[in-house]
């Protein structure tokens, strides 16, 4: 499996996290600007205003030149804020009334730094008649109060944006989980389908996922026409090839007898070459058929004791031959929900190898026993394995290349493994291999 | 600046810096903070000694007039000094608005940029004499006298004193303050003058012209002043105008170059709260709140006090003072 993207909820946290970043930046921002700009205006109309008043009272007389400084109009400017004023009237370069000192002020108004602060200051021009030079009245007042007002609106307004965001992000959050519930629904419903139930998903799914659930319908039905093709095939099989071939080793067998002593060698080989493919090609069918048979039929309580016996009873004629002992301990009955006809095959295959490879004159016994689950030992009293047991279980790997295809130990684990248990291969303390079929 | 003082400043520059002291008391012990205060020292020691007893802060009280605390400590820069107190709020507010105070955290009321702090109040007052007036009780408010004055339905022998606006800060605060506050300051003047008027450096020398009957009035008093007349010689009388009453606020502030800001804003926060109570009753803060004979002016603490220490607003004013107050030919 490919490895997963970052989940979908990380990703849409992180998303919204930066969209959050930027939101409230923005909004910090915009109030800041909007608010700076609109008190700063309100602040320069009342300057203005101010200075207004002062240059309307401007009068102008031979040499000498008169104007208010209205003590009610600076009272207003205060009463508005708490700021401080500077002041200057000015006729060309002489200062008639004020500060000595204020910054040039470009244009009509100006923001400046005066005396350590941030002072505002608007200024007017009042021309007076030629030769009189015109009366410049500039007028500046501290911004503390102003400033902290735009900033207090600017931090509440980033404020609101958090908790708007907050909500919108709960909202959206939770319509994630909402919108990713119809998969939850098909990851449970694939999840507790039965392994043979191939049929199309109905549940109704909204539209972006509804081809997400035609593809699953039609991969499960594809699937389903090929495994059906494939159990066709395995059962024909077993059904066309087995019987020729067995006729054909049997054929073998008999014309043994019949031939001349010349060819007599040539027809033997050709009889072990038939019996050995005749072990294979069963044991091929057997391992297919074990793969492909339907999962409905598998599970049930079947009494273990009654199927190692009838196991045993099959082998006796070979081991008769093969002058091996066979054994069977345990309890008299132990019931235990298993596959019966795996758990057979596997069994067979295990009790064969246990005769083939025991060596003549040897024991071969099964225990059953009931631990956590199901234990069925199967021991031979041989020379034991050699080499790492584990290979054994690959297909096709055998210790003995002319007495079977290495198909068997490979069975009996595929077995053990679909019925989620295991098998252990190992040689016994005292004598001979020991192979451990554990099922839960 | 063109402001009037700085140029009285360079007249009157004392050959000893300690010439312009008054008086000074030591209280607790180093380190001592530095006031420097217009209040006598008669008046303003019980609030000290209960600071020092609280706080545990010594400090040096220095007695100055207002013009000398602005010639020789705030525009100078004297150091050191940790509180200038005085009750010349123009004076004060204009060094506050020139950016020569500290600025504290607070959103109390009575003070202004965190600043310039209302230490205490002084009620403005007039004072007659209850031979040569025997009618004033009867007077409601200014343009009443100056009616009855105008009208000549009474008379006012010996006439006025007033303080001179030329020689007393107070005085010129006072003067134009009743200016911007009522039309009927400048007919008032102008009927006075006609019974004749004095004008006269010092409170003591106008208190001294009324008990002695050399004048019927003294028009704009500090009520302590007053009232400390009042209370020993019958002859005088307190005259409240119905109208309104001028409450000159006392102010504080902490120069930027102090060195001991925290002690200095904790004398004045002790001040304002638990230190009124060593104030005599009238000139506690509370008085602002509390109901009076007549309608209360303090003067607010406002930037647009700094207009008339403009040398041009000044030299209109007197210009106007001095039409009003010419004696007659």
């Amino acid at each position: 499996m490919s490895k997963p993207s970052p989940s979908i909820r990380r990703r849409l946290i992180g998303q919204l996290l930066i969209v959050f970043a930027i939101f409230v930046v923005a909004a910090y921002w915009v109030t800041r600007t909007i608010a700076l700009n609109n008190l700063q205006n309100a602040q320069d109309q009342a300057l203005l205003s101010v200075a207004q008043v002062i240059a309307d009272s401007v009068v102008a007389s031979p040499g000498d030149v008169l104007f208010e400084l209205p003590y009610p109009a600076f009272d207003v400017l205060s009463y508005q804020a708490p700021e401080s004023i500077y002041y200057q009237i000015k006729q060309g370069s002489e200062v008639l009334a004020g500060y000595e000192n204020l910054p040039r002020i470009i244009g009509d108004r100006a923001t400046q730094t005066y005396i350590d602060q941030s002072v505002r200051f608007v200024q007017l021009q009042k021309p007076l008649t030629a030769p009189q030079m015109p009366v410049t009245i500039t007028l500046g007042q501290t911004q503390d109060s102003l400033r902290y007002t735009v900033n207090s609106l600017a931090i509440r307004s980033a404020l609101y944006a958090i908790a708007g965001f907050l909500l919108i992000a709960a909202a959206a959050y939770a319509g994630v989980i909402n919108s990713l519930l119809p998969l939850r629904r098909i990851e449970k419903n694939l999840k507790n389908r039965n392994p043979e139930d191939f049929s199309p998903m109905t549940d109704s799914v909204p539209r972006e996922i509804e081809t997400l659930v035609d593809s699953l319908n039609q991969s499960m039905a594809q699937h389903k026409a090929l495994l059906d093709q494939t159990r066709q095939l395995i059962a024909q099989s077993t059904h066309q090839i087995k019987t020729p071939i067995a006729s054909l080793s049997a054929e073998a067998d008999l014309l043994l007898d019949r031939v001349p002593a010349d060819v007599r060698a040539d027809v033997s080989n050709l009889a072990v070459h038939a019996r050995q493919t005749s072990r294979l090609v069963s044991q091929l069918l057997t391992h297919a058929s074990l793969t492909y048979r339907k999962g409905s039929e598998r599970l049930r309580p079947v009494d273990v004791v009654v199927l190692a016996r009838q196991v045993l009873d099959s082998f006796e004629i070979v081991a008769e031959q093969a002058e091996v002992e066979l054994s069977l301990h345990g309890p008299a009955s132990l019931v235990h929900t298993i596959d019966p006809i795996g758990v057979r095959e596997a069994l067979v295959c295990l009790v064969d190898n246990a005769i083939k490879y025991g060596g003549r004159l040897g024991e071969v016994s099964v225990t059953l026993s009931r631990e956590t689950g199901l234990l069925i030992r199967v021991e031979d009293s041989g020379d034991g394995f050699k080499g790492d047991p584990e290979h054994l279980t690959q297909e096709f790997y055998t210790q003995h290349p002319a007495a079977g295809a290495g198909l068997g130990l490979s069975i009996a684990k595929q077995v053990a493994v679909a019925g989620a248990g295991h098998l252990k291969l190992y040689n016994s303390p005292t004598q001979g291999a020991r192979c451990d079929f554990y099922l839960p | 600046m063109r402001f009037l003082f700085a140029i009285t400043l360079l007249l009157s520059w004392p050959v000893h810096a300690s010439e312009w002291i008054e008086d000074t008391l030591t209280l607790g012990t180093e380190p001592r903070i530095q006031i420097y205060g217009t209040h006598d020292i008669d008046a303003i020691r019980p609030v000290l000694e209960a600071f020092v007893a609280a706080r545990s802060i010594g400090l040096d009280y220095v007695s100055v007039s207002s013009k000398d605390l602005d010639q020789h400590v705030v525009q100078p820069r004297l150091s050191p000094v940790d509180v200038v107190f005085s009750s010349a709020v123009d004076l004060q507010m204009k060094a506050v608005n020139d950016g020569l105070a500290y600025s504290f955290e607070t959103s109390e009321d009575l003070q202004w940029r965190g600043s310039l702090f209302q230490i205490s109040l002084e009620p403005i007052v007039s004072l007659y004499n209850t031979e040569l007036l025997p009618w004033a009780a009867q007077v409601s408010d200014r343009a009443d006298l100056a009616r009855r004055l105008r009208e000549r339905t009474l008379a006012m022998p010996q006439g006025a004193v007033v303080y001179d606006p030329n020689l007393s800060g107070l005085g010129y605060l006072l003067a134009t303050q009743d200016s911007e506050q009522s039309d009927s300051f400048w007919s008032l003047i102008e009927a006075i003058s006609e019974s004749g008027i004095s004008q006269l450096c010092c409170s003591s020398d106008m208190l001294h012209k009324v008990q002695t009957g050399q004048a019927a009035l003294a028009y704009n008093l500090l009520e302590s002043y007053a009232l400390e007349r009042v209370s020993f010689d019958p002859s005088v009388e307190i005259l409240r105008f119905g109208d309104y009453q001028l409450v000159v606020p006392r102010t504080a502030w902490v120069p930027k170059w102090s060195t001991r800001a925290q002690d200095a804003f904790e004398f004045i926060q002790f001040v304002r709260t638990e230190g009124q109570n060593a104030l005599p009753e009238r000139n506690r803060l509370k008085q602002l709140s509390t109901p009076q004979l007549a309608p209360l002016k303090p003067i607010r603490l406002s930037p647009a006090l700094i207009l008339y220490l403009d040398s041009y607003k000044h030299r209109r004013f007197m210009r106007r003072w001095n039409a009003a107050t010419r004696p007659l030919d």
